[in-house]
């Protein structure tokens, strides 16, 4: 996918007015957030699980390499094929080699970050492969030619509306020619297209929640069962997946998959939680011939290695742009890439350039939600204060943020002048603000205020407020 | 693409602060990198057999128990009733459901590869208490297939396969000492979707009734 991060501040302006796609944001409040927290709080282990895997996968990264070397050893021990792609064009020439030596023409996909991540889809189109994604999500998104808006829940900014046009005009073909407007009904409806796509697929290609390095087995968690069709009913099995998804034990797995469900969705465990180890044994029932590995870097071995390592724990739950409040105002597609949210705020200068998404990082307002319920507790803020002092050092922040930031920093060292000065300046946007008790409208920031209102100060700093405590007259 | 492997391990050994990359490991090393962790295991006061049951039923799932094996075929007859099915089932074909006595009306087919079928039956390995999950696993007379193209997937566990967590599932796995099976299933309740305005819908691309059939082995 070609990235758009560039365009951020217009894009955010745009999602901000877009009705829909504010209602269904409000939506993630009552679902994902609460349902987060209930499972959570049911789960009294939970914290201590959250301390656990943090450290668990601090240690795994610290010896990366033995890990991936042994999850290699055992793939190819049981007849797996295991391939190294160092960026995401290395990974679509890799899986289309793969596909080309099989003579497979029909391709399905189950849910993959990294296939997004690589551009997989188009890649194999112009290559000349038929590929229809599988997850609901991505197969509606596929129709309407977008990216995914969110890593969980990738069609989530499409009204029910919208899906029954598109699959009323997709469907045609199957000779489905009524338009579904229920729910239930246009499920049905893509079970029934779908569903021919599954028996008459020739390989599957499905992505990795982890590796496994002891048994050289792959996980997916699904609730819709997609990916497991995808990865049983093809005669070739690819996996795509980065390298920081390996794991040593079976043990770790239990551990990990005990906060990503919970954390994701607040499900104690999805409908479907499956191992793939190698091919088919030579008596099963079913099961595919060929069994690929493709492990791609893209970054993160460099990420390995400078301050953003912590980054690599990171199991793909979504919880972080649930809980971001600017996630919940512009939504998944304003990031202009495939990572939104704290989490894509963190990758996205990683993988395609400061230059092109150096605003992201800037956008966060530092609240710190995201970190509260990183279930492997990823110092999300601390990442996106590091980008921007990378950012700062390379001087592309505009000359304008640049010596409005280096003045503020001036004043903020001279307590004398800049305490008195920040005091009255609260105070005068307090009395602006007061009727209200919010801002409709404020210089320079007019694509927030369009369509947001600011809160307005309390009429007085937080330093101000500090010192009252400290003097016990709170 | 070796050149791309090497360059990978390369980066991944300088970040990891090795002074020479490592590229290859020999079978002991790779055993020996990860002791079998011991990590937090889920505890909690009720009976087992109820948790397990309670759990399959908040996701949607239904159960049945029946004291012994004799009575499952009237278990499943019940369930087509209740459901206003076809008599019509696809049985797996596992040596363990081999002398079921199914009623004369009920058509039993063994279940072929990549057939879809109305209603499809299979023998569970275990059923993890901890999550209310049911394991099924792949080989040359458990096909995979039956779990997924089920309209209706009927899975029979019997009490004495109740392991407390996923961890014991490993144990039984590392017990069979061979390689694990090609597919490794935990099913959690009927298949299901929530991509359409958030909003949860059950038969997304699987099974859209998941029953599990409980064989208790005593009387309540
Ligand atoms: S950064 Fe943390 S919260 Fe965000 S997706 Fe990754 S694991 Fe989940």
């Amino acid at each position: 996918m070609q990235p758009r991060s560039r365009d951020f501040k217009a894009l955010s302006a745009k999602s901000m007015k877009d009705e829909s796609l504010q209602g269904a944001l409000r939506q993630l409040e009552t679902g994902f957030v609460r349902a987060r927290r209930d499972s959570a709080s049911a789960l009294p282990e939970f914290e201590a699980l959250r301390d656990q895997a943090r450290d668990r996968l601090d240690d795994v990264l610290a010896n990366l390499d033995i890990h991936l070397l042994a999850y290699e050893q055992k793939v190819k021990s049981q007849g797996g094929h295991v391939h190294w792609a160092r960026d995401g064009k290395e990974l679509c020439e890799i899986v289309s080699k793969i596909c080309h030596d099989a003579e497979a023409k029909k391709i399905i996909r189950g849910k993959s970050m990294i296939g997004e991540e690589a551009g997989l889809n188009e890649a194999l189109e112009s290559d000349g492969f038929e590929v229809m994604e599988t997850d609901l999500g991505e197969y509606i998104l596929q129709l309407s030619k977008e990216g995914p808006s969110h890593i969980i829940a990738p069609a989530i900014h499409k009204t029910k509306d919208e899906i029954s046009d598109l699959f009323h005009e997709a469907h045609k073909a199957h000779g489905l020619t009524e338009r579904q407007s229920e729910t239930s009904a246009l499920v049905a409806e893509a079970r029934q297209v779908l569903r021919q796509a599954f028996l008459n697929a020739d390989a599957g290609i499905t992505g990795a929640n982890f590796l496994i390095a002891e048994t050289g087995s792959n996980i997916i968690v699904t609730n819709e069962g997609n990916g497991d069709l995808s990865c049983t009913l093809p005669r070739v099995h690819i996996v795509t997946a980065a390298i920081d998804k390996v794991i040593p034990t079976l043990e770790d797995a239990s551990l990990l998959l005990r906060l990503l469900a919970r954390s994701a969705t607040g499900q104690e465990i999805t409908a479907y939680t499956t191992l793939s180890t190698g091919p088919k044994h030579p008596d099963d029932a079913d099961g595919p011939e060929e069994y690929h590995v493709v492990l791609i870097d893209n970054g993160r071995s460099e990420m390995l290695g400078n301050e953003f390592r912590e980054m690599l724990r990171c199991i793909r739950c979504g919880a972080c742009m649930n809980h971001c409040p600017v996630y919940g105002n512009i939504g998944g597609h304003a990031y202009g890439w495939v990572y939104p949210g704290p989490m894509g705020s963190v990758l996205t200068p990683l993988m395609v350039g400061l230059d092109e998404a150096g605003n992201l990082p800037n956008a966060c307002t530092l609240n710190g939600r995201c970190q509260d319920v990183c279930p492997v507790r990823i110092p999300l803020p601390g990442l996106l204060k590091a980008h921007r002092v990378r950012e700062f050092e390379s001087r592309l922040t505009s000359s304008l943020v640049r010596y409005g930031l280096a003045g503020w920093a001036w004043l903020a060292r001279n307590p004398v002048i800049y305490h008195p000065l920040m005091n009255v300046s609260m105070r005068v946007m307090a009395v602006l603000g007061r009727r209200r008790g919010a801002f409709r409208w404020m210089p320079f920031a007019s694509g927030w205020t369009d369509v947001r209102d600011l809160p307005a100060p309390q009429g007085s700093t937080f330093q101000s407020i500090w010192r009252k405590r400290e003097r016990g007259d709170s | 693409m070796s050149d791309a492997r090497s360059a990978i391990l390369e980066q991944v050994a300088r970040a990891v602060g090795r002074k020479n990359p490592v590229t290859q490991i020999n079978e002991n090393q790779g055993k020996q990198v990860a002791p079998k962790p011991q990590h937090i295991r889920p505890k909690w006061s009720e009976p087992d057999v109820e948790r397990f049951v309670q759990k399959l039923k908040n996701v949607q799932a239904t159960v049945e128990t029946v004291i012994s094996d004799t009575e499952i075929p009237a278990a499943v007859q019940r369930f087509l009733d209740n459901h206003n099915l076809p008599a019509k089932i696809s049985v797996s074909p596992d040596p363990r459901l081999a002398n079921l006595i199914w009623p004369d009306l009920v058509r039993v087919t063994s279940w072929q590869a990549r057939r879809e079928a109305v209603v499809g039956i299979a023998p569970a390995e275990a059923g993890v208490v901890e999550t209310g999950s049911v394991l099924l696993v792949s080989g040359q007379t458990g096909p995979t297939s039956l779990n997924f193209l089920s309209e209706n997937h009927i899975a029979i566990v019997h009490r004495e396969q109740l392991v407390a967590h996923m961890e014991d599932v490993w144990e039984l796995l590392r017990l069979r000492n061979e390689d694990l099976p090609r597919t490794v299933n935990f099913i959690t309740g009927p298949s299901k979707t929530a991509d359409i305005e958030q909003k949860i819908e059950y038969g997304a691309h699987g099974p859209k009734r998941f029953h599990v059939i409980l064989v208790d082995g005593k009387k309540n």
